[in-house]
C-alpha cells in the first residue's frame, strides 16, 4: 500500500468526490495487481500507475456521466502528463503533519474547520464572524504556506 | 491572491459555478504554470483530507456494529459469529440496545434505538458526527454526503446515499422522505416497509431499491418480491422491474430495474455449494451437466475410513480414483469433483464489481507410507454465458495444499477473489492429486484414503454508492 497516498492524491484531484475516489483507487489496485507481470522493470512505475489511474478515472466519468465540465479530455491528458512524480508521497504526508503544527493559530483553526469539521467557506465565515472572502484568502494562503513548508522539509531531510 | 487562486479555492470547496468552470478550464488549457499550480493546490488539499481523516476519532460503536465490521478471519470465527448473531436475534436486539441506552448519548438523540448504523463511507450528517456508527433512536435524520448502512433487529439492511432525509419512528419501517436507498431483506425479515410520501414499498423477502425525488417514488426490484401500496392501489412485483408512482392514481412501470443506480448494502450470502458431505450421493458420471449437482471421478461419501473421521457431521467425501471407474487406474493425475454454482440470483450484485467470493474446503488423508499421495487442491473456474453448456471461461482462482500425515489434522484451503462483473456461473472443483507416483496396477484403488469435508462458499458484498441517473439530477435541480 506504499502507493496508496500517491494514487489517492492523483485520482482525488481529478474526480473530487471522496466516495468515487475510493472506488476508483480500489479498482486501480485491482488492475495494478492483475497486470503486475506486464510492468517492465526499469521503466517508470509511477507513470505506469498514473496511466492505469487515468483509464479508471475516464471509465468512472463514462459510467457515472459525471465528468466535471472544466475537465475536458484534452485538459485531462495535459494534467496527467504533467502530474508530479512525487505527488502524495508518504514522505510528504509526514512533512505535512509537521508543517500543520507550524501554522498560525488562526490558519490552523480554519484548516481544522474545513477538513476536520467538513465546513464550507460560508459556514466557517459565519461561525467566526468573518466574510467568506476573508476565509477563502486565509485558507488559500495557508495551503500555499503548507506547500512551501513541505518542500523545505523534504529538502532538509534529504528525501527529495 | 490572483484570479487562478480564487478559482482554485472555489474548486477545492466544490463551489465553482458553471461560468467559473469555463474560465478555470481556459486558464489551465492555456498555461503550464496554471496546471502546475493546480497540482500544487490539489495535492495539499488531498493530503490535508487524508491527514484529518486519519486524525478523526473513531465513531461511537456498539458490540454488534463492531462485530459486523470485523472481517472474518477463519471459518470457525465465521460460524461462531453466525451462531452468536442468531442467539442475539433470538434474545431480541432490544437487550443489546438497552445496554447502549445506558451509555452517554454522543449525538444528542436519546431513546430506544430503532436501527443501527453498521457501516459508513465518507458520511456527513446534519445532526450526527462524520462517519457516525452506532445505534439510532427514533428521530429525523439528514444524511448529507456519503453512504451509510442501517441494520434493523430483524436483519433487514439498507444502504442510504446522501443527500437523504429519513425518519425512524416505527419498528422495521424506514420512512424515506428524500434520497435513495438500496435494501437487502433476508427471509426472516419479510414485511419490512419503506414508507415514502407517495406510498409504501412492502418487502416480501428480497433485494430492492427505493428513490424519492421530484415528488415521486421509484421502486426497483432486483430479486424476490415487493408490493407497492398507495391508497387503495396495490401492485405486486415478482420479477425484476421498476415502478414509479406519485399516488394511487399515478402508477407506471417501465419494466427495467437499474441496480447500479442504487447504493448497495454490505452483506454476505452463503452459497448452496456449502456442504458437509453428509448425504449419500451418486458419483463417477463425469462432469455435471447442470447447477447444484456434485459429480466427477470415482468417489463416495463415508463416515469413517482408515482411522480418519469426518471433520464435522456424519460424512466426508472419499476420493477413490482419477477416472470415473473405481478400479481403472488412469494416466490422469487428479481425482476431480465438480459443482456448478449459478450466479444468476446474484447478478445484480456481481455486475456492480462489488462482490468477492470465498470458497474453502478441508482435506485429510491416511498416514500411509512414502508412496502415499499428499496433495489436494481447490479451483474456481469463473464463466460467463447463459448455461453450463455454452459457458465461456474468463478467469480462474486456484490453490493447492500438501497435507501432513496426521490423520486427526484436517487442513483447510481457501480461495478468494473479486468476481468479474460479467460472471454468470462458477464451476467449483476439488482435487486429490497423485503427486507421488501413479503407481497402481489394474484392479487396485488409486487413493489409499484421501478425503474432503466442510466445503464453504460465500459471497461478500461491499458497501457501494449508486449513481443518480443524469436526467433525474437535472429534474431535481429544476424542481428546487
Amino acid at each position: 500500500m506504499r502507493n496508496y497516498g500517491k494514487i489517492r492524491a492523483f485520482v482525488g484531484s481529478l474526480v473530487r468526490d471522496p466516495v468515487a475516489t475510493e472506488d476508483i483507487v480500489h479498482n486501480v489496485f485491482l488492475v495494478v495487481t492483475k497486470k503486475a507481470d506486464s510492468f517492465k522493470l526499469g521503466t517508470n512505475f509511477t507513470a505506469w500507475v498514473f496511466s492505469i489511474s487515468r483509464f479508471e478515472v475516464l471509465r468512472h466519468f463514462d459510467k457515472s456521466k459525471k465528468q466535471p465540465r472544466w475537465l475536458s479530455q484534452e485538459l485531462l491528458d495535459m494534467l496527467v502528463s504533467e502530474a508530479p512524480e512525487v505527488l502524495g508521497d508518504s514522505s510528504r504526508q509526514v512533512a505535512l503533519r509537521r508543517c500543520i503544527e507550524k501554522l498560525s493559530p488562526r490558519s490552523k483553526q480554519l484548516i481544522h474547520h474545513r477538513y476536520m469539521d467538513g465546513m464550507k467557506t460560508g459556514a466557517i465565515a459565519k461561525s467566526i464572524n468573518w466574510t467568506p472572502q476573508a476565509v477563502s484568502v486565509t485558507l488559500s494562503r495557508a495551503r500555499v504556506a503548507l506547500r512551501e513548508c513541505v518542500e523545505k522539509q523534504i529538502r532538509r531531510e534529504g528525501w527529495a | 491572491m490572483d484570479r487562478l487562486d480564487t478559482l482554485l479555492e472555489q474548486l477545492l470547496n466544490q463551489e465553482l459555478s458553471e461560468e467559473e468552470e469555463a474560465e478555470f478550464k481556459a486558464l489551465l488549457l492555456n498555461s503550464a504554470e496554471a496546471r502546475r499550480r493546480f497540482w500544487d493546490a490539489s495535492e495539499i488539499d488531498m493530503m490535508l483530507r487524508e491527514h484529518h481523516d486519519a486524525e478523526r476519532p473513531p465513531p461511537p460503536t456498539v458490540a454488534a456494529a463492531a462485530a459486523a465490521k470485523k472481517k472474518w478471519t477463519s471459518p470457525v470465527a465465521f460460524a461462531v459469529s453466525i451462531c452468536l448473531l442468531g442467539i442475539l436475534l433470538l434474545l431480541g436486539w432490544q437487550a443489546l440496545f438497552n445496554q447502549s441506552r445506558n451509555q452517554e448519548p454522543k449525538h444528542g438523540f436519546v431513546g430506544a434505538p430503532m436501527a443501527e448504523v453498521s457501516g459508513s463511507r465518507d458520511t456527513t450528517w446534519q445532526q450526527l458526527p462524520k462517519q457516525f456508527e452506532g445505534p439510532l433512536p427514533a428521530g429525523e435524520y439528514h444524511l448529507q454526503t456519503g453512504i451509510t448502512q442501517l441494520h434493523w433487529p430483524s436483519g433487514a439492511t439498507a444502504a442510504l446515499q446522501g443527500p437523504a432525509h429519513f425518519v425512524l419512528k416505527e419498528a422495521e419501517v424506514l420512512d424515506l422522505l428524500a434520497g435513495q436507498a438500496g435494501l437487502h431483506v433476508p427471509e426472516g425479515a419479510i414485511g419490512f416497509i419503506v414508507r415514502t410520501p407517495n406510498g409504501d414499498v412492502v418487502d416480501h423477502g428480497t433485494d430492492f431499491g427505493v428513490r424519492v425525488a421530484d415528488n415521486k417514488t421509484d421502486a426497483h426490484l432486483f430479486a424476490g418480491e415487493i408490493e407497492v401500496v398507495s391508497g387503495e392501489q396495490r401492485l405486486r412485483l415478482s420479477d425484476p422491474g421498476a415502478v414509479a408512482f406519485r399516488d394511487a392514481t399515478d402508477f407506471s412501470t417501465d419494466g427495467s430495474a437499474k441496480p447500479a443506480s442504487f447504493p448497495l448494502p454490505r452483506q454476505e450470502r452463503i452459497l448452496a455449494v456449502t456442504s458437509g458431505f453428509d448425504q449419500p450421493a451418486r458419483w463417477g458420471s463425469g462432469r455435471p451437466q447442470d447447477f447444484g449437482i456434485w459429480d466427477g471421478d470415482a468417489a463416495e461419501v463415508v463416515s469413517s475410513f482408515g482411522g480418519v473421521r469426518p471433520k464435522e457431521g456424519s460424512g466426508m467425501l472419499r476420493f477413490i480414483a482419477s477416472a470415473a471407474g473405481k478400479t481403472s487406474p488412469s494416466e490422469l493425475i487428479a481425482s476431480q469433483h465438480l459443482y456448478w454454482i449459478d450466479i444468476a440470483p446474484y447478478r445484480h450484485l456481481v455486475e456492480r464489481g462489488a462482490v468477492s467470493i470465498s470458497l474453502a474446503c478441508s482435506f485429510n488423508r491416511v498416514k500411509g507410507d512414502r508412496s502415499t499421495d499428499t496433495q489436494f487442491g481447490i479451483l474456481a473456474n469463473i464463466y460467463k454465458g447463459s448455461g453450463v453448456k455454452d459457458a465461456e471461461e474468463i478467469q480462474q482462482f486456484t490453490k493447492k495444499l500438501h497435507t501432513n500425515a496426521n490423520e486427526k489434522d484436517w487442513e483447510r484451503v481457501e480461495i478468494n477473489g473479486i468476481l468479474p462483473p460479467e460472471c454468470t456461473m462458477i464451476e467449483l472443483e476439488i482435487h486429490a492429486y497423485e503427486n507421488i507416483t501413479n503407481n497402481v496396477q489394474s484392479g487396485e484403488i488409486e487413493f489409499a484414503g484421501h478425503f474432503a469435508d466442510s466445503l464453504e462458499g460465500r459471497l461478500m458484498v461491499d458497501l457501494r454508492a449508486g449513481f443518480w441517473p443524469e436526467d433525474e439530477i437535472l429534474q431535481m435541480e429544476k424542481g428546487r
